[in-house]
């Protein structure tokens, strides 16, 4: 009987407690006022709510604003890379006979054997272009790639022509300066572009990228710097074509970069901290990663239980490092953005003059060319498949164009709520992606209106339903950036999607971090 | 504790200088509302998932922080809880379960991995100035005497039984009410109740015991 007594005595004392300390912690009563509510607790009590009050301090304890960026930086990745669009052209639509479904790889097999065998003794691997044997380099290659029927063989072959075309450019460079050879240099960095591009849009698709790839990327990354840095630097005013291929080539390599340091590796699922995209991407449906669902993540009806009984898992905890642990603000003035507006009906061209008389670092666009142009398209309609598109960007270009809206009307999940969307302008979704295209003219409607330590604003006062490309020159990566009405909620935008419409008066706010030496390679002036 | 320290946080208040505190982000929103945002986030609508992150993401790292004691640490697996929460939130269901307390478990079990790969225990929280949020005309005594009293009970905690300590982070870090308490540690509100009554009067035994220079 006393025990039941002295049972209910506590439970009822609980009780006090718990109002209390709510009433307490929510501000509706002070201590005295709990301790005049319940008398024949006021002893006990009091003592209780003074260390509770001791504790409380642990609300009050406030993360660094840099560690809450990168972690929303992180999410907010994590989602884009998840929702990216699905292939357009996937191979299941045309369904045709396993057998028949080699016939163009046979075909092209025959066609190697009958005349490029003959000729592969004298195919040298350093040929450069303008010498004789260049062509049938070329045209090796394009064979091993029709070959290759891996994603994985593809990317990896792709990423040896990319360094091919580094080697190739270096070769060139060291003939004779590089304005010799401008017109060899701009086509082989835009290959060099195309090829690593189709590498980075395919491994991003499928949410993961096989260690092959990383480490080729890896490999891959300094050489590209020590080729391409020198030419965007020492490129003479006067070949601004080759200045700007550099440029595209040096923010696509950034990338892959990017790519191959944040998604998880196929081999090692748990090393990252994007896979999200890995599990719930349409197009990774065969990933390992897909079947293994994290055992520590707890469904969401389930109960911890015993805290105090680990529960078994196989994902490591170790936080991996992210673009966002690299997302450091930069120290110095980022002049050097390139947000490129180019209303899609009728570009108009600007005049040097206007970029002079603008505060915007770098505005260094060019018309569009119809080579530059069919580059980007096939930049565009490549973004978003499983790199089955063909071997030869022209084949690519003339299959997929027509897909392109979808592609870009399903690419950009937050476009649904910007008043003006992908699917309100079907036609200037064929666009070309902000990677594939050089900066293409000066829009007079494109102001600067503020800045700060790591990211520009910008007004947009042109026309409505305005494609904008937004390009970060050396020394620069834009992480992202975010385009909004008045008081509208802000559509973000990320490098590698396509490039964002924009109407008249929204602001564009380009957020960016520093690469390497702070300042390298920026050619702005203000 | 020195007495000086230990008067100050003998007020009526649960702060020196500062009298009653309402809890940062508590019922921040609305539960209908945040249903509607999880849905969202679902949908794959950026916007609403930066919403609840804004939302809950203080809320995350002080439990994590006063767990795992490293800024550094419990910034990174506060990141990590937020992708795994992403991963996990298709198969979210309301049924009851706040997204809070949800969130919170996806945290425990991320600390539990983390201590099992370090094979460490729990280590202090050590708070500086610039980690507590402070009105702007505290005191800066007043700080210190918060800092010491923190130090002080948390070093205490080791006194509780893991199940005690995961309550009082749950209720003083993570700010939960008693019901999400529940729902994390798989308890019920009684019992959850009965777990803070126990805690309390454990810490009280233990600071009693520093001051009697008996630890």
């Amino acid at each position: 009987m006393l025990g039941i007594h002295r049972h209910n005595r506590e439970q009822a004392l609980a009780d006090a407690l718990a109002a209390s300390l709510d009433a307490v912690r929510d501000g509706a009563a002070s201590i005295e006022q709990c301790l005049a509510q319940h008398p024949q607790f006021a002893a006990e009590l009091e003592p209780l709510l003074l260390i509770a009050g001791q504790i409380a301090v642990a609300g009050r304890i406030r993360p660094s604003e840099t560690a809450r960026e990168h972690a929303r930086f992180a999410l907010l990745q994590a989602a884009a890379v998840k929702n990216r669009p699905i292939p357009i052209a996937p191979r299941a639509v045309v369904r045709r006979r396993s057998w028949l479904a080699l016939a163009p790889a046979a075909v092209a097999a025959l066609l190697f054997a009958a005349i490029a065998v003959p000729v592969l003794g004298s195919v040298d691997t350093n040929a450069v272009p303008g010498n004789w044997n260049y062509s049938f380099k070329r045209a090796t290659e394009r064979v091993r790639l029709a070959l290759a029927t891996d994603s994985t063989d593809r990317r990896l072959l792709r990423l040896e022509f990319a360094e091919r075309r580094l080697n190739e450019i270096e070769r060139l460079s060291s003939q004779g300066h590089v304005e010799h050879h401008a017109s060899q240099v701009t086509s082989l960095l835009k290959d060099y572009t195309a090829d690593l591009n189709q590498v980075t849009n395919t491994t991003q698709a499928q949410g993961q990228i096989p260690p092959a790839i990383q480490q080729q990327i890896e490999a891959l990354t300094p050489r590209a710097d020590a080729v391409i840095q020198p030419i965007v630097q020492n490129a003479a005013d006067d070949k601004q074509e080759v200045k700007n291929a550099a440029q595209n080539a040096a923010v696509v390599t950034r990338q892959a970069q990017t790519v191959a340091q944040t998604l998880p590796s196929t081999s090692t699922p748990a090393r990252a901290v994007v896979p999200v995209a890995a599990q719930a991407a349409p197009s990774s449906a065969s990933a390992p990663a897909t079947a293994s669902p994290h055992p520590s993540t707890p469904a969401p009806t389930e109960t911890v239980g015993e805290t105090a009984t680990p529960t078994p898992a196989t994902v490591t905890t170790t936080p991996a490092p992210t673009t966002t642990g690299t997302a450091t603000p930069p120290a110095q003035q980022p002049a050097a953005t390139v947000v490129t507006a180019s209303p899609t009906p009728t570009p108009t061209a600007a005049t040097a003059q206007a970029a002079a008389t603008r505060d915007v670092a770098i505005l260094t666009p060019v018309t569009p060319t119809p080579a530059a142009t069919a580059t980007a398209r096939a930049a565009t309609a490549t973004v978003g498949t499983n790199d089955s598109s063909g071997p030869t960007p022209t084949a690519a270009t003339d299959r997929t164009v027509t897909a392109s809206p979808v592609a870009a009307s399903t690419a950009r999940p937050a476009a649904t709520q910007t008043p003006s969307t992908a699917t309100a302008t079907p036609a200037r979704s064929v666009s070309p992606s902000p990677l594939a295209t050089r900066p293409a003219s000066v829009e007079a409607g494109l102001v600067v209106v503020g800045r700060s330590p790591d990211e520009v604003r910008y007004q947009w006062t042109g026309p409505a339903d305005t494609l904008v490309n937004i390009v970060a020159p050396l020394g620069t990566s834009v992480v992202y950036a975010t385009y909004q009405t008045g008081s509208q909620p802000a559509t973000i935008w990320y490098p590698g999607t396509p490039s964002p419409v924009i109407s008249t008066n929204q602001l564009i706010t380009v957020k960016l971090k520093t690469l390497g030496t702070p300042g390298a390679g920026l050619s702005v002036t203000p | 504790m020195p007495d000086a320290v230990r008067g100050a946080s003998q007020s009526a208040s649960w702060s020196p200088g500062v009298n009653v505190v309402p809890p940062t982000g508590t019922d921040a929103v609305p539960q209908s509302d945040e249903r509607d945002l999880v849905e969202l986030a679902k949908a794959g609508d950026q916007a609403a998932l930066g919403r609840l992150f804004d939302d809950h993401y203080a809320r995350v790292y002080r439990y994590i922080r006063v767990k795992v004691g490293m800024e550094q640490d419990a910034e990174d697996l506060a990141q990590e809880v937020f992708l795994r929460m992403y991963q996990a939130l298709e198969r979210y269901q309301h049924r009851g379960v706040p997204f809070r307390a949800f969130l919170m478990q996806v945290a425990a079990n991320l600390v539990n991995d983390f201590y099992r790969k370090r094979g460490a225990t729990g280590k202090t929280a050590s708070l500086q100035g610039e980690d507590i949020d402070l009105p702007g005309d505290e005191d800066p005594a007043d700080v210190v005497v918060l800092q010491a009293n923190f130090a002080e009970v948390m070093e205490a905690m080791r006194h509780l039984t893991e199940l005690e300590r995961e309550v009082i982070q749950l209720r003083y870090a993570a700010e939960l009410s008693i019901a999400e308490t529940a729902s994390v540690t798989g308890k019920n509100e009684n019992n959850v109740k009965q777990l803070t009554y126990k805690a309390l009067g454990k810490l009280r035994k233990a600071l009693k015991e520093v001051d009697a220079g008996n630890p």
